[in-house]
């Protein structure tokens, strides 16, 4: 879509008369062109920081980008951008882009103790190549890993997850999407048996009712809260909700707030399910049509590392909790047992596990869950009068319930990172199951993400450690089978072994199992919490980390190599955002010095193997799969011949240049539109590489409810990307926009009405609240899993020596861990550093008041913060929050590293601190 | 910061060839926005958003011609915006001086801030909550440089 402005403009024009309230006044205006930009080349683009998904325009001049606009036509934003997306265009230029790979060096070799010297790419990748095949004869496929990334490009995670899980016969890759989104998942999987929201981002103009869970919208989602903030003001009837935990900037527009203390989230839902089921509002039909309830074990732990022989001292308390645990009052009531009852965690290893019960099941489990029991439970704000926080909770029941009320639940971090976060997702969607209200245009409870492509990428091409692409998973021998089958290898070249989750590959680097890392596109240590393990871990232990970035982070300070990458304009790509939406771009410009696409470090390292180096046989300890001797990966270079493939072929032809790649030619001649790909040039063997991944891609989602379009439809000037499942009607490949509902949703089967078609998890056992009665399976096929699930106390809370909880979050004008942010002037002024929000009281009686410097510790560490009382932020007493985006304010110093023991998400949400005046 | 300039020098060395003849080293420490050791704990220095009244506030320079404008002065007495105040528009809603910024008065919100209602124009809901995209900007030196040019 190579065309200037005016062109541009005048499409814009066509297009955008299908806009609602809210389009801008004059396009006419917009139409002027002004002298400046006559030859700017204009091309459509996504925007690089959160999983909302906006449409930008990006121009371009001489080989570098001069302007990004929100895209008028983009359905997700219509024009508009929050002030980080203005910005895209100036992230690529901070000073200090990486240009060179940088090795640890010492008397002109590597060295773990040396200092950061350049070399060429060639001596980068064979010290890459030398470290990697240490590793690997050490310790096998378990001993090299991936951290990988919300925000790689679809293509990169497809090619790299290839190249791990067929290629290295290992399946060490996940992604940071496991903190960001994880528990999401989990619970799409538990309740509807496939991942993925049902509704999407229509559904803020079709409803009534907007519930934020744990989302402070209006600073993280700041595109979306323009949507709602539309629809608040322009639909009479529309109330907000925002449920929290210390006031925040989604609070200004809500009409109801509710300050909660942490986790008890899991108490309100339950009070909701048993107002609905006592005030007889179940939509008894759609239940009985299309639900069964379910329940799972309680006693699972909270994801830590279990033992003493990793933790600090100060942490040994909080880690034996994670075997035995003595049960609050609140706690005992909402399970139904004693207070003061020592619970050993005798699930830890199989949370996820669950069986069907009856509607009186439920409906018994729910029953403590009175307004007088949560209501002095969760109140949040010691300052609340007890009444008042009352009638909050019974409101927000009374929105729920209102049968002329259509209800849209939003959540993302205050849900997912929790350390019920599997549990507290599923509840959502108990509520809106029990009533009916799902699946439909402005009825649904809507999971948010966090990263561009945490959908498209991380989930949708499966590239966690249990995770194959399209829904399929590692433990699951068909699905291994069928990937298999799309990836031209031998049967069982897939390790049938679950490899490391996110947490994990930062606990085997500490034990010493984890002996080679790759980090691309994210920045694990900065973002993790409890860093200071990882830090040491990092430096202090044999072994050997890549990281790839585009600017010198944390995670590249504590790296052995630096490799330079290009940034998101200077690449072909595609993401996936959160509802469903799959956008398509094109290389603008070139990566500066001798920076390289993501995609071409996967690749050109694949250049360096051979098959015969891993398809034979390997030792896997703990490997236990069916038709698998224990410990060990069966050879299959004898198979390999079928495929053509000998012994002495390359990963690189192997896997990705193969005859069906080359189908896709570079230079391509209806996508590339005259624009440049530095990818294939460098490859120089004539095919399209990005296309040719997305496009093999694409066949393990058809016909199975994952459909994609074809690359090129992705980057058609008409197309502002495409909500999947896309299949082809007459002819057109046409979106879809409400999953589950017969109305929307062509994988709904005619007269079904709503049919929760997906297949995983849909056969379990029976029994009641304690357990399983019958252990034969029992099919739930088409149906969707209302869970009930108790509350359950955070494993660490303030006591009289930690006495304050920490929270830990983003604001609106950086992202993550703001190393693209942060090198735009106007955005690091307009947040120079994290600060410490607190309660003025609280501050007093520590002696602090605005901007005093103050240490806050925990078990795991301690760094010095600026204490603000004021400003967007107002903390409950007992209550800090500290923003995680600011390496000079290193909070993942202080956190928290527990995580759902299902969902293996970290809380970054509940840390107990203390807080001392420097 | 020196270690830093060490860091291009050598990497516009090596892209023209010349990297074999003098290896630079890059001192670990000295990479990234807080240049400590992974292992320090930086003190993080006080900033302050401007004070000045509205009245007496320039203008800021825009990163391109389109980009909203950075806020030139004090906000924090008109926030929060809420659903029945917003004390920006009391300024900056002004649909009859569009396009028409005068020295020393506000400067009027742009065209794609209205919708049509009737025969005028109101402040389009959607672009209700300023804050979204306009910031006010503290007192700070930059942390790196950038080197974008909007042509």
């Amino acid at each position: 879509m190579n065309i200037n402005r005016r062109d541009f403009v005048k499409t814009s024009i066509a297009a955008s008369t299908a806009a609602t309230i809210g389009m801008p006044l004059s396009k006419e205006a917009d139409a002027a062109v002004k002298a400046g930009e006559k030859d700017w080349q204009w091309d459509k683009g996504v925007c690089r920081f959160c999983g909302t998904g906006c449409g930008i325009m990006i121009a371009t001049k001489d080989g570098r980008v001069v302007a990004t606009k929100g895209d008028p036509d983009a359905p997700v934003n219509r024009g508009l951008n929050c002030v980080k997306g203005y910005f895209n265009g100036k992230i690529m230029y901070g000073k200090d882009r990486l240009t060179q790979p940088l090795l640890r060096m010492k008397d002109g070799k590597f060295d773990k103790k040396g200092q950061f010297t350049p070399v060429s790419w060639e001596q980068a990748f064979d010290e890459m190549e030398r470290q990697f095949r240490r590793a690997y004869a050490e310790k096998g496929p378990a001993g090299v890993g991936v951290f990988g990334s919300g925000q790689w490009t679809i293509p990169e995670g497809y090619a790299m997850n290839k190249l791990f899980k067929a290629g290295f016969r290992s399946n060490n890759v996940d992604p940071n999407a496991r903190n960001c989104m994880a528990s999401a998942v989990t619970a799409f999987y538990s309740v509807f048996g496939t991942d993925e929201p049902a509704g999407n981002y229509d559904d803020i103009e079709h409803t009534d009712t907007m519930v934020l869970w744990g989302a402070n919208m209006a600073e993280m989602h700041p595109i979306l809260w323009s949507r709602i903030s539309n629809r608040r003001l322009s639909h009479k009837a529309c109330r907000i909700v925002n449920l929290t935990t210390y006031r925040n900037m989604s609070s200004d527009l809500a009409d109801l707030e509710i300050v909660f203390k942490p986790n008890t989230d899991l108490a309100i839902q339950n009070y909701i399910a048993r107002e609905i089921v006592t005030r007889d509002a179940m939509n008894k039909d759609f239940v009985a049509r299309h639900c069964v309830f379910a329940t799972g074990p309680y006693d699972i732990g909270y994801g830590l590392r279990p033992g003493e022989k990793y933790a600090f001292p100060a942490e040994r308390d909080v880690v034996a909790k994670e075997t035995r645990v003595k049960l609050d009052r609140h706690e005992a009531i909402a399970q139904r047992r004693a207070e003061g009852e020592v619970v050993e965690q005798k699930n830890t290893a199989n949370p996820a596990a669950h069986w069907l019960i009856t509607f009186d099941d439920f409906k018994k489990a729910v029953e403590p869950y009175t307004l007088d029991f949560v209501a002095e439970l969760a109140k949040g704000d010691v300052d609340e009068p007890l009444d008042k926080f009352k009638a909050k909770l019974q409101q927000l029941a009374d929105f729920y319930i209102d049968p002329k009320r259509r209800v849209v639940s939003f959540w993302t971090m205050g849900f997912n990172q929790h350390q019920r976060g599997t549990w507290v997702n599923e509840q959502c969607y108990m509520n809106h199951l029990l009533l009916g209200k799902q699946s439909q245009p402005g009825n649904g409870a809507f999971s948010l993400t966090g990263q561009p492509s945490a959908c498209g990428t991380a989930r949708e091409v499966g590239t966690f450690c249990h995770r194959l692409p399209a829904d399929r998973l590692i433990g699951n021998a068909q699905h291994r089978a069928e990937t298999e089958k799309y990836w031209h290898v031998p049967a069982r070249t897939i390790n049938p072994k679950i490899g490391s989750f996110y947490a994990k590959l930062m606990r085997d680097l500490e034990d010493g199992s984890l002996k080679w890392a790759w980090v691309q596109v994210n920045n694990p240590w900065h973002s993790h919490p409890n860093a200071n393990h990882w830090i040491k871990a990092a430096r202090d232990m044999d072994n050997f980390i890549v990281v790839s970035d585009v600017y010198p982070t944390i995670s590249a300070k504590v790296a052995d190599l630096i490799l330079p990458a290009a940034m998101i304009f200077e690449k072909w790509g595609a993401y996936g955002n959160a509802e469903r939406r799959t956008q398509a771009w094109r290389q603008q410009v070139m990566p500066p010095g001798q920076a390289r696409a993501d995609i071409w470090q996967v690749m050109e390292f694949a250049k360096r193997f051979k098959l015969k180096e891993f398809w034979g046989e390997q030792k896997v300890p703990g490997l236990k799969a069916e038709g698998y001797e224990d410990g060990k990966l069966p050879g299959v270079l004898d198979e390999a011949g079928k495929y053509g493939l000998t012994p002495d072929t390359t990963l690189y032809q192997a896997l990705f240049a193969t005859a069906e790649s080359k189908h896709h030619a570079w230079p391509d001649a209806s996508a590339a539109k005259g624009h440049g790909n530095h990818v294939a040039d460098l490859l120089g063997d004539g095919w399209f590489p990005e296309k040719a991944m997305f496009q093999e891609y694409t066949q393990f989602g058809r016909g199975k409810g994952k459909d994609l379009a074809d690359y090129d439809v992705y980057l058609a000037d008409d197309v502002r990307g495409l909500r999947w499942p896309v299949v082809k009607k007459d002819g057109k490949w046409t979106e879809t926009t409400w999953r589950f509902n017969e109305q929307y949703d062509p994988y709904v089967t005619k007269g079904a009405g709503f049919e929760f078609y997906g297949k995983l998890m849909k056969s379990i056992p029976s029994g009641n609240l304690d357990g399983v009665t019958d252990p034969k399976p029992v099919s739930v096929a088409g149906k969707a899993k209302i869970f009930y699930r108790p509350y359950a106390a955070p494993v660490e809370q303030p006591d009289a020596h930690y006495d304050l909880w920490l929270c830990t979050g983003r604001v609106l004008e950086h992202w993550h861990t703001g190393t693209m942010t942060r090198r735009v002037p106007e955005l690091h002024r307009a947040v120079p550093a994290a600060v410490m929000w607190m309660h003025p009281a609280d501050a007093e009686k520590r002696g602090l008041k605005r901007n005093d410097l103050a240490w806050i510790e925990s078990r795991r560490g301690k760094i010095q913060v600026r204490v603000e009382t004021g400003g967007r932020n107002a903390m409950p007493r007992g209550m800090v929050y500290v923003p995680f985006f600011d390496e000079g304010v290193f909070i993942n110093k202080v956190a928290l590293d527990s995580t759902c023991p299902i969902s293996k998400e970290c809380d970054y949400k509940k840390s107990a601190v203390k807080v001392i005046k420097v | 910061m020196k270690l830093k300039i060490a860091l291009f020098a050598a990497a516009a060395c090596a892209t023209v060839g010349l990297l074999n003849a003098d290896p630079v080293v890059i001192i670990d420490d000295s990479l990234g926005l807080a240049q400590v050791s992974v292992y320090d704990v930086p003190v993080p220095q006080v900033f302050e958003y401007p004070t000045t009244d509205p009245k007496e506030s320039g203008v800021l320079p825009r990163y391109w011609e389109d980009a909203p404008p950075q806020v030139p002065h004090r906000i924090d007495k008109f926030l929060p915006v809420n659903a029945k105040l917003n004390k920006c528009l009391e300024c900056h809603e002004e649909p009859d001086k569009i396009g028409k910024k005068v020295k020393g008065k506000p400067t009027p919100m742009s065209e794609t801030h209205y919708v049509k209602e009737g025969d005028g124009l109101v402040v389009a809901n959607k672009r209700y909550v300023c804050t979204l995209c306009h910031a006010p900007q503290a007192n700070v030196n930059v942390l790196v440089d950038n080197t974008f040019k909007g042509d």
